[in-house]
């Protein structure tokens, strides 16, 4: 039996520019699947899309939000995401100011300042999609990238160590820090709905695929292969402490790494407006 | 065989679709194949071909990178 | 507690303040609510008072991890409703290039202090020069037009920073505050004008769906939160704000109109001040602090009867072409006091056959009075 292929348009297009549709995206890009999660989880939490401002810098993960997502959208320069979404959120505390961008930009060029915006626990939603390379520059060695990967840049090999990003903002001060990957799409959806609902810096690292720039290399072609790889190899950090540090090296240790209840930066901000105020 | 009161509905986006077969490879319940169809773009896109063993989980629908797949309710 | 309230207070009073202090004052009576910046020499105090008097008014200061960082989040203000403003000094100003470049491209009124220190790189931190005056004009990539002022005095720290905004506001564009550590350090009086006697250049907002970079030469903005939607990219866009890098008309219609409402607009951004220019074999170009022994050396040679006129550039860029070419028609020579080896002597250059002589100085001290008399005397 076969069915009819009828024309059928997804009730979440509302919330992006389909004017410029379809995607940029390669076939099997996992850019397009965090977009897919992110309108829907909006959808469900009824935010109105006016009171949502994306930030983001350069790069393919950057094209999440711009164009595609039909908000107030800032594409700024590479790496600078939250250092300009730090002036958005002091001026407009109300919005839900978003942050979608790669690898290599907020964690490489940009690094400086996820760590700074972790630590002031400013209230900015930052979704860090991590492919392991920079894929727009065509496949380069990135901060994540696995050690003794061959990229462009590393033909021989990746000699250095790769970033725990997660772990780091955790470490760093923000209110909330997780780790998912596109193949976890139910637990990342809940992920950034709590994400959203926290007030402060809240943070997910989004383990996600290139099969253009990365999977190919590391011989998982389509984008299918790289989420069967996240499904094999991620582990719950619940269940972290049976592995060792040695085991752990080329797994994804995905879920919650943080929650918790710091003052908010723009909070403390308007406080020492509020009192001066009454002082005057 | 238990009759379930429920059905769903699965379209696809033959503009959006790029073939990338994640949501064949992701159906737990393997209700998609590879079409031997080329659309516009030059992608194979997949067809629901065994609807009846949808059981709604959504995965197909919120896995896809183009949003170009549709998963409907019905009530019968 | 509003902006005005709190302003009252100082208005009409005089103060006896720094340079950088008077150009804090400035911002905060042309309305600036938001300072992002980064502590350095000899621009700090820019930031400490901006830090203890912007939450009086209801603005917000914050620091952050670097100068680009500051640069990146005052143009997320601006866009955000902010009058927005960030300090800086040379090493600082290099780093913020890029994010410059990303103001000229977006077209985000903001202004940024540079309280030029002796470079290159760390140079001599504390001491006071004026080596930035082309990186001002070309120091981000790509065809861009700049606005850039350079005061003189305490009083024109404060004045100049309120036309700062204001153009920042009329052109749509950063506008470079480019003062030096001499004047940034210096103490001098201040008197604070009236209220009423400050013109303020509003926003021009735009509350229904229009092309905001496009349309006409100085489009109105919208800025985030007023529910249009609207996409700012540093990539080269159309007038709606889309990104298309691909068009070449897309890229020139774009970047001409950037360049433009600036360039056919130099007469009316242009300011400068001229002594004894109505009778002078000889004529001293000079700005900024190098203005100050300037004008003094040109009264002292004045008096031995010597015909030297000057012209102060208050503007430095768009540059002051059409006096600057009138004014070295009617001479012999051209002398440029400058506390560097010849930067805007050589853009004189550009508008007269005439010889242009420099009088560089560098190292951090600035000129006297007798070094440029001593110098023009032995070049006439």
């Amino acid at each position: 039996m076969t069915n009819p292929i009828e024309i059928h348009k997804h009730r979440h297009l509302k919330y992006l520019r389909t004017e410029i549709l379809p995607t940029a995206f390669c076939s099997g890009c996992g850019c397009g699947t965090i977009l897919n999660i992110f309108v829907n989880v909006i959808d469900e939490m009824g935010i109105d899309p006016n009171d949502i401002i994306a930030v983001t810098g350069i790069g393919c993960s950057s094209w999440i939000p711009s164009p595609y997502l039909a908000v107030d959208t800032l594409h700024t320069t590479h790496g600078r995401a939250i250092a300009f979404a730090t002036g958005v959120k002091v001026m407009k505390p109300e919005k839900h100011v978003v942050v979608i961008a790669g690898d290599g930009d907020l964690s490489g060029i940009g690094g400086n300042h996820l760590i700074h915006a972790a630590r002031r626990n400013i209230d900015l939603k930052v979704f860090l999609v991590n492919n392991f390379i920079y894929g727009m520059t065509g496949g380069q060695v990135s901060p994540t990238t696995p050690k003794e990967t061959k990229t462009t840049t590393t033909p021989y090999g990746n000699s250095e160590q790769p970033f725990k990003i997660t772990e780091l903002v955790a470490a760093a001060g923000a209110n909330y820090a997780a780790r998912w990957t596109t193949y976890h799409i139910f637990k990342l959806k809940k992920a950034m709905k709590e994400s959203i609902e926290k007030k402060g810096f809240s943070f997910i690292e989004i383990i996600s695929q290139c099969p253009t720039s990365y999977g190919r290399k590391i011989g998982q072609k389509e984008g299918i292969d790289q989420l069967n790889h996240f499904k094999a190899n991620s582990i719950d950090i619940k269940n972290k402490e049976k592995y060792s540090e040695e085991d752990l090296e080329n797994k994804i240790v995905v879920g919650k790494f943080v929650e918790r209840n710091r003052r908010e930066f723009v909070d403390g901000l308007r406080e020492i407006n509020k009192k001066l105020a009454v002082s005057n | 065989m238990a009759k379930i009161n429920k059905k769903f509905k699965l379209f696809i986006d033959e503009e959006l679709c790029k073939g990338c077969n994640i949501c064949v490879e992701l159906c737990n319940l393997h209700v998609f194949d590879i079409s031997p169809k080329i659309n516009n773009k030059g992608y194979y896109i997949p067809v629901p071909e065994r609807i009846e063993d949808c059981n709604g989980c959504q995965i197909c629908e919120l896995s896809c990178p183009e949003l170009s797949l549709i998963l409907e309710e019905i009530r019968l | 507690m509003n902006n005005k309230e709190y302003l009252k207070d100082f208005a009409g009073k005089t103060l006896f303040v720094q340079g950088d202090e008077a150009a804090a004052y400035g911002a905060l009576f042309a309305g600036c609510n938001f300072f992002a910046g980064y502590p350095i020499t000899p621009a700090s105090e820019v930031a400490e008072l901006m830090a203890k008097e912007l939450p009086k008014v209801g603005g917000f200061y914050i620091q952050m991890e670097d100068e680009i960082a500051s640069m990146g989040a005052i143009v997320g203000a601006a866009w955000t409703g902010g009058k927005t403003m960030t300090a800086t000094s040379g090493p600082g100003f290099s780093l913020m290039q890029e994010n410059i470049g990303y103001a000229c491209m977006t077209e985000t009124p903001c202004v940024i202090v540079d309280v030029q220190r002796s470079g290159p790189s760390t140079g001599q931190a504390t001491k006071g020069a004026q080596g930035d005056m082309m990186q001002a004009r070309w120091g981000t990539h790509g065809d861009h037009e700049i606005i850039a002022l350079c005061p003189n005095s305490i009083q024109e720290s404060f004045d100049l920073m309120v036309e700062a905004f204001n153009l920042s506001e009329k052109f749509r564009s950063p506008v470079i505050f480019l003062t030096d550590g001499e004047i940034g350090h210096i103490r001098e009086k201040l008197v604070i004008p009236e209220l009423k006697d400050i013109f303020i250049q509003p926003r021009r907002i735009s509350e229904s769906k229009v092309d905001i970079f496009g349309g006409e030469r100085i489009p109105p903005m919208i800025e985030f939160g007023q529910g249009h939607k609207i996409h700012v990219t540093g990539s080269t866009h159309k007038s709606n704000g889309m990104r298309d890098v691909s068009s070449q008309n897309v890229h020139d219609v774009l970047i001409r109109r950037i360049y433009e409402k600036i360039e056919l607009n130099r007469d009316i951004i242009v300011k400068y001040e001229t002594h004894f220019t109505d009778d002078m074999d000889y004529l001293v170009i000079s700005y900024g602090a190098s203005a100050r022994p300037s004008l003094g050396a040109v009264h002292s040679l004045r008096k031995q009867g010597k015909k030297i006129g000057m012209l102060r550039l208050i503007t430095i860029w768009p540059f002051a072409d059409k006096i600057t070419r009138e004014l070295c028609k009617k001479v012999k020579k051209v002398f440029v006091p400058e506390m560097n080896l010849g930067q805007i002597a050589r853009e004189v250059e550009r508008f007269t056959s005439n010889p242009v002589i420099k009088i560089s100085k560098i190292g951090g001290v600035s000129h006297t009075i007798n070094e440029i008399s001593e110098e023009i005397i032995s070049n006439i």
